[in-house]
């Protein structure tokens, strides 16, 4: 059964004019047998193979929230736009997280960390759109308007959909800005209230795009001023085409774009919430990328030669205790927790090894990692004695939380909550284990109405503070993402003086002193670094992922199908039962 | 006096329902089915939730690359699949019977009730009925659970609910149908009180229409139970539920075929027996739609 | 007559009244008010609750502030046409196999025909779905594993209806586009079709023995009217109306059917974005979703009332 469609799949992904005869065959086929319509599809002026040739679909997780990633902070809505329709003053060189320039050609930082000044490039051009003929290209106005929207509450485009900014907010940009001022047309200055370290950084993640200035004072003449949002135009390799709420989006190859010139003509966005009917999308050729595939999914397309393109993803995966709720208040008993868990079986299960054990919450690629830090041990005796010191010796019971949805660095919380409750039964601590619809779930994770939680972390820029500061500071525990609501004072003081500091040796030793504390407090239990994976058609070239998870079109073509090559038969077994 | 031709057609009804072979067939799957059921949790190997983390996704034994200790195999977190359906078939079973018993005793309830309620009274609270019968059932499920929130129990009331007026509508009319009849009137001239009326003239009568909805109940109970599980609004994992069971199986279809097919055609040979049997039934006791 | 049109308006009104206490309980759960009402009492707001709605505003999406309303009339063309084409593809086998099966009483062909039928309507069709994809998409890849057509025709949706969208762009891409959504079409409404179909072929049989074993039929037949004429003619006019009285009870099958339908095959309709409601327990779209549908129930029950009273003497008289 499984040997026929492993064939079966090699046929499919060898050759896709074998694909479209064979379709077009069987299409009339099963239509004639039907139906008795006695038409045949007429020649039209475009045939098939020129259609597919110039189009991408990337089967996507989600519907995006808004086509403006500064109104939002969900890594599907970012996926749709930051990289898509928008650019940045600075982004990340592909695959790496080294910071190179993109709408700013150069900048210059002030010896005391206060002011960046960057040069714009001068031949960016907007996109065009059914109601926006841009007159002019990129300037220093539209960098002001993109940060200023977000910044001031008496902009006028500030209340525009809601008026919220979370991610601006969240990393506390109204209180580290303090003014941007236009030098001249193509140069504007940063002037912060104080030094960050990691500012560079925050200004290539997806809230910092640049919409345009002229598009804004458009709209407000038509008095629409909330289609900014929804019929985007921004300085991306792609134009905003169409959107069918939970079906598909589509893009158009923007001609005019600044930078990388090799694109396909059409990028479809293919929404398809459930990872195992976009696995069967992809692997019946539907799909020519496959978003956030399960590890499952992962050993089946390795052994059958289709691209899994992964890199080791700045993300945990942890198991953070409500240290405010009895009996998580106890640092014993955390511990005690901490080890009766076998994390080995969760990487094998949940992650099928397709992920690193996790010791520190920033994972090892960090220049932060401190290797000094001991990994907790799996005892379960050691885990008893524990809970015995910390006088409860009888057990007791918890409730996990685990994540309804599936994320690269937690594929399944609710297996992984599964594990745990096996592990724990073994120590006489009974789980129950709740979960709500996602957004509900953080509403009320962030409300602190859990116990102990699964979640995760994929951070959106590379710099070490952006695990430390909003998920760990005494100010995240308040409002933010500090989910263990942890706050210990020298932790947060060592954090702050690490994101302040402009010397790296000095903020890795910071950072290394900050990890030793989290170790010994375990406000969490880290559970695992996943890689972040995409699947890929052979027939896709130049596909490339970040580190940060972002998707990414640009440089990405379609290949001419590969030559009919006589396919060796392999004898492949069976692979799920092989191993 | 009036209990023996009834009695005589008990037998005359069963010698038809032994000769109607799909029936016979859908008797025996369904008591196999109903034994595995009750002596499931003992004959399964293992416990249901025991993870076996190095056995993850082994195919059934006729696979060749399946192994002896786990019979039909064994899903992504290595649980053994023969050990859940066989729980699961308990499970489903309780549940389907459960929900069924209550079903039914609330809708005759209301159904006598309103055998003897006014015109008036009666004939709105049949348009309510009608109503609620023409009405999606999952759908209702779905408004139901959201409601009071996923879950089994609160997915229990649903089925419940989408199940009683079928047994109202039937009961009222069967009652209405005999009070009218001639030997009713004759008894009921004859001073008999209402009470006696229905326990020795009317309910001997209506039985077998009963019984017939009764037996459908089942098959729709389970299925509806199940379908909730499948859209994760009924029984949540880990529970060996087979609806929950397919679900979840979802993940792996092209390549352990075996997590989806097996709970599946559980499902689906007990629903099929369930609806062999109440065929025979119905035709055994209603011998005007008999072939 | 009159007083049986009086009597369905009558059930008109209660249902409408009921379906939307129903939906108003369903639109309190909401954490954040759907509704802005005047009023403290929840009776009163049950009034203003019934203004709104008929003023349009079915409340606005939890998740991505989309008009419930408007969301719903975008997703609902693909689940009507999913609908349509699985009764189409229900009714004439149905149909077609149950006049084999009665003209072939008690021959193999009637037992297998009759077999088949007993287990497609006991098929969950959940599992079914998942079969057929398995078999057809994934193993042979005849059929498309999801959506409603190939990404590589460029639609824009004018009704929302595929079948007519890609008609109304014959210009650029010929009969292709509307091929291929029919393509798409076959593997959903084959499955959603099923129980229907087995019904019909099950009813279509019964009622077309008893009809033939009729006096009047007996007599046409004496006269020598051949046996594919009577069956065609006399038959199946009148046995179609205990089909027409079934069809309520249809209504409410394929209703069902298709919200799981729409979840296995990722079909972009109602009832995949109504599950998708529940699961974000976002209940202004919950509580517009099961309002529109159950409205579309009720007419369709009315429709067919009306439809028997006209079709059938007997109730037509005034008893």
């Amino acid at each position: 059964m499984i040997k026929k469609s492993n064939e079966n799949k090699d046929l499919m992904t060898n050759s896709s004019v074998y694909r479209d005869v064979a379709s077009k065959a069987k299409l009339l086929i099963s239509l004639t047998a039907l139906f008795c319509v006695a038409c045949s599809p007429e020649d039209s002026d475009l045939t098939e193979q020129d259609r597919t040739q110039d189009l991408l679909v990337y089967c996507s997780e989600g519907s995006p929230d808004s086509f403006n990633p500064q109104l939002v902070t969900s890594g599907t809505s970012y996926d749709a736009t930051a990289n898509i329709l928008y650019n940045q003053l600075v982004t990340y060189k592909p695959g790496t997280t080294e910071i190179v320039p993109s709408l700013a050609r150069s900048w210059d930082i002030s010896d005391d960390g206060l002011r960046y000044t960057f040069n714009l490039r001068q031949d960016v051009s907007f996109h065009t759109s059914q109601v926006f003929t841009p007159s002019r290209s990129l300037n220093a106005d539209d960098v002001l308007f993109s940060f200023n929207r977000q910044r001031l509450s008496s902009h006028p485009y500030h209340g525009i959909s809601g008026g919220r900014y979370p991610y601006f907010t969240a990393q506390s940009m109204d209180q580290l800005i303090k003014d941007i001022r236009k030098v001249n047309d193509h140069k504007v200055e940063f002037i912060l209230t104080r030094p960050e370290s990691p500012f560079l950084s925050i200004l290539a993640t997806p809230f910092a795009s640049i919409l345009s200035a002229e598009y804004a004072e458009q709209l407000n003449r038509l008095r629409r001023p909330e289609w900014i949002d929804s019929k985007p135009v921004g300085t991306g390799p792609f134009r905003f085409e169409r959107y069918e709420p939970d079906a598909y989006i589509r893009f158009k190859r923007f001609e005019d774009y600044f930078g990388d010139k090799r694109r396909v003509k059409n990028l479809v966005y293919a929404i398809t919430p459930d990872a195992a009917m976009r696995f069967a999308r992809f692997s019946a050729g539907e799909c020519d990328v496959m978003s956030y595939p399960l590890p499952v999914h992962l050993r089946v397309a390795q052994k059958n030669d289709l691209q899994v393109v992964q890199t080791p993803g700045l993300n945990i995966a942890y198991w953070a205790f409500n240290t405010e709720k009895p009996p998580f208040h106890d640092v014993k008993v955390r511990q005690a927790l901490a080890m009766a868990v076998d994390r080995e079986s969760i990487l094998q299960t949940v992650y099928d090894r397709q992920a690193s054990l996790a010791t520190n919450p920033i994972p090892p690629s960090s220049w932060a990692y401190n290797k000094n830090v001991k990994k907790i041990p799996h005892s379960k005796r050691r885990a008893l004695e524990l809970l015995k010191e910390a006088g409860y010796e009888n057990g007791f019971s918890i409730d996990i939380w685990a994540m309804p949805i599936q994320r690269a660095y937690n594929p399944n919380a609710r297996k992984m909550a599964e594990i745990i409750q096996q592990d724990l039964a073994d120590i006489n601590v009974d789980v129950r284990i709740v979960t709500y619809e996602w957004g509900t779930f953080l509403s009320r994770v962030s409300r602190g109405l859990h116990h102990s939680v699964l979640l995760g972390w994929n951070a959106d820029n590379a710099d070490p503070n952006n695990f430390f500061s909003p998920l760990l500071s005494c100010a995240s525990s308040v409002n933010g993402n500090n989910y263990a609501n942890w706050c210990d004072n020298r932790f947060d003081e060592l954090i702050l003086k690490g994101r302040t500091s402009s010397k790296q040796s000095e903020r890795k030793e910071y950072y290394d002193q900050a990890q030793e504390i989290f170790k010994q407090q375990a406000p969490w239990l880290t559970i695992a670094h996943a890689n972040n994976s995409v699947l890929v058609q052979p027939r896709v070239k130049g596909f490339i992922i970040s580190p940060i998870g972002n998707i990414n079109f640009e440089g990405v073509t379609i290949g001419l199908p590969d030559q009919k090559q006589p396919r060796s038969q392999k004898q492949e077994s069976d692979e799920v039962a092989n191993q | 006096m009036i209990k023996l031709p009834v009695s005589a057609n008990n037998k005359a009804a069963w010698a038809i329902f032994r000769q109607n072979k799909g029936a016979m067939i859908g008797a025996v799957v369904l008591i196999f089915i109903l034994i595995l059921a009750i002596i499931g949790p003992w004959i399964s190997p293992y416990d249901p939730a025991r993870q076996f983390t190095n056995k993850i996704l082994i195919p059934p034994i006729w696979n060749p690359a399946g192994d002896f200790n786990f019979f039909l195999g064994t899903d992504d977190l290595g649980r053994d699949i023969l050990s859940r359906l066989l729980h699961g078939a308990r499970l489903s079973l309780q549940l389907t019977f459960t929900v069924v018993i209550i079903a039914a005793l609330s809708g005759i309830l209301i159904g006598a009730g309103a055998a003897f309620l006014n015109q008036t009274l009666r004939s709105l609270l049949m348009r309510v009925m009608d109503l609620l019968l023409s009405f999606p059932s999952l759908l209702l499920a779905i408004a139901i659970v959201a409601i009071i929130g996923p879950g089994l129990p609160n997915a229990i009331y649903a089925v419940v609910i989408v199940l009683i007026p079928q047994f109202v509508r039937i009961t009222q009319s069967s009652i209405s149908d005999e009070l009218n009849n001639d030997y009713v009137m004759a008894a009921r001239l004859d001073g008999a009180s209402s009470q006696r009326l229905l326990s020795h003239h009317v309910w001997p009568n209506i039985t077998p229409a009963l019984t017939v909805q009764l037996t459908f109940s089942f098959s729709t109970a389970l299925l509806d139970i199940a379908a909730l599980g499948f859209l994760g609004l009924g029984a949540q994992p880990p529970m060996a539920e087979w609806g929950t069971m397919l679900s979840e199986s979802r993940a792996f279809i092209q390549f352990a075929p075996w997590t989806m097919t097996l709970p599946g055609l559980a499902i689906f040979l007990t629903v099929l027996s369930i609806n062999l049997v109440g065929d025979g039934i119905r035709d055994a006791l209603d011998p005007r739609l008999n072939r | 007559m009159i007083t049986s049109i009086l009597k369905q308006l009558g059930t008109l009104l209660i249902s409408l009244l009921g379906l939307t206490v129903l939906t108003f309980i369903l639109s309190q759960q909401s954490d954040s008010p759907i509704h802005q009402y005047q009023s403290d009492s929840a009776f009163i707001q049950y009034f203003e609750y019934i203004q709104f709605l008929f003023n349009g505003d079915w409340g606005m999406s939890s998740i991505h502030k989309r008009s419930v309303l408007k969301d719903f009339l975008q997703h609902f063309p693909a689940t009507i046409e999913l609908i349509v084409f699985a009764m189409i593809l229900a009714v004439t086998t149905g149909l077609a196999l149950g006049i084999l099966a009665s003209t072939r009483r008690g021959g193999w062909l009637d037992n297998t025909l009759m077999t088949t039928s007993l287990i497609g309507y006991s098929m969950p069709i959940f599992w079914w779905g998942m079969l057929l994809v398995l078999l057809f998409s994934l193993t042979l890849g005849w059929t498309p594993v999801a959506g409603r057509i190939s990404f590589e025709f460029d639609i824009e949706p004018f009704t929302r209806f595929m079948l007519i969208d890609t008609l109304l762009h014959h210009n650029k891409y010929g009969f292709d586009a509307f091929l291929n959504a029919l393509h798409h079409l076959i593997l959903p409404a084959v499955t959603l079709s099923t129980i229907p179909m087995a019904i019909i072929a099950r009813m279509t049989r019964s009622s077309l023995l008893a009809v033939l074993k009729s006096e009047y039929i007996r007599t046409a037949r004496s006269k020598g009217i051949s046996k594919q004429r009577i069956i065609w003619i006399h038959a199946l006019r009148n046995a179609l109306q205990p089909i027409l009285t079934i069809s309520g009870v249809q209504i409410s099958i394929i209703m069902s059917g298709v919200i799981i339908t729409e979840y296995i095959f990722a079909w972009p309709g109602i009832g995949k974005w109504l599950l998708e409601a529940v699961s974000r327990r976002d209940f202004a779209s919950i509580q517009g979703g099961v309002l529109a549908l159950s409205i579309i129930v009720i007419a369709f029950n009315l429709v067919l009332d009306f439809l028997s009273i006209y079709l059938n003497p007997r109730l037509r008289r005034p008893s």
